[in-house]
């Protein structure tokens, strides 16, 4: 079981930046060179017996709405462990889990990175092809 | 920690489907939910464990949405995806399907895994699906 303050103490080991600081969570960011906008941030919420993890990745501002829409559609359908919605503007990946006993912050580090595995392997371009394409 | 052959053995008869019960990864059933004049709805539901079985994912078929504007389903799907922590609603062969992933923790037991998965299709069905419904027929009106 891992509680807010020992994932803030992690992440501080781990050199990461954190950029929200709040009761039952913390913000902070990932950088992923490989990606044109090589910055996401990740929530880790800490509530009860749960743990969310909310990947933000991108804006969908400009984007068209119809190929938007279908597009995440494709990808919950593709991706189940981490699907793909819009929060307002921002496209993000979603975990919810149960924070159980044997879960320590290395453990919740590798979900994490599966998620941002996810976004470099293909969900990431996808999206960011559907931005270059309404801007050119 | 949950595994295929657990949650098959706890099956009542009539929730089975024993064509599909072969496969060694996976696997489907019936969920059988009350309606209101005390018939039951049948859902067919996919069960899968992931390979090192840390992962139990359930697909449950829904509504068909053949008739319905495309738009207005894939938004409010996304918005009830976007709500609900556990669960992902998307579009697939004109139907809406609801995936739901939980962690297959030390304690996690077969009950655990249908309770949050009926409580998932309580929204499907006994929210969304309304929603979009009255969505749709208030377009019509407006029309």
């Amino acid at each position: 079981m891992v509680n807010k303050n020992q994932w803030g103490t992690y992440l501080l080991a781990q050199q990461k930046v954190i950029d929200v600081d709040r009761a039952d969570m913390l913000r902070y960011e990932e950088t992923l060179p490989m990606l044109s906008t090589p910055k996401v941030t990740v929530l880790v919420c800490f509530e009860r017996e749960l743990v969310y993890l909310i990947i933000t990745f991108m804006s969908s501002a400009g984007m068209r709405e119809d190929e938007l829409l279908e597009l995440l559609n494709q990808e919950k359908n593709d991706h189940l462990l981490y699907p793909v919605f819009r929060n307002d503007e921002d496209l993000c990946l979603k975990r919810t889990l149960y924070n159980d006993p044997d879960m320590d912050c290395e453990a919740l580090m590798t979900i994490i990175e599966l998620g941002l595995s996810q976004l470099l392997n293909g969900s990431y371009n996808k999206f960011n092809e559907l931005k270059h394409r309404v801007v050119s | 920690m949950v595994t295929l052959k657990d949650f098959a053995s706890q099956l009542k008869p009539e929730e089975r489907i024993p064509e599909y019960e072969n496969d060694p990864d996976t696997f489907f059933y019936k969920e059988l939910l009350p309606l209101d004049d005390a018939g039951l709805q049948e859902v067919p539901v996919l069960l899968s464990l992931m390979e090192d079985g840390a992962d139990v994912i359930l697909i449950a078929f829904g509504p068909n949405i053949r008739d319905f504007p495309r738009a207005k389903v894939l938004t409010l799907l996304d918005t009830y995806t976007l709500r609900t922590p556990f669960y992902s609603f998307f579009v697939k062969n004109e139907m809406v399907f609801m995936s739901m992933v939980l962690n297959n923790t030390a304690q996690m037991a077969v009950d655990d895994v249908r309770s949050n998965l009926q409580l998932g299709l309580n929204i499907l069905l006994g929210e969304l699906w309304p929603e979009l419904c009255a969505l749709v027929a208030s377009g019509q009106a407006a029309n």
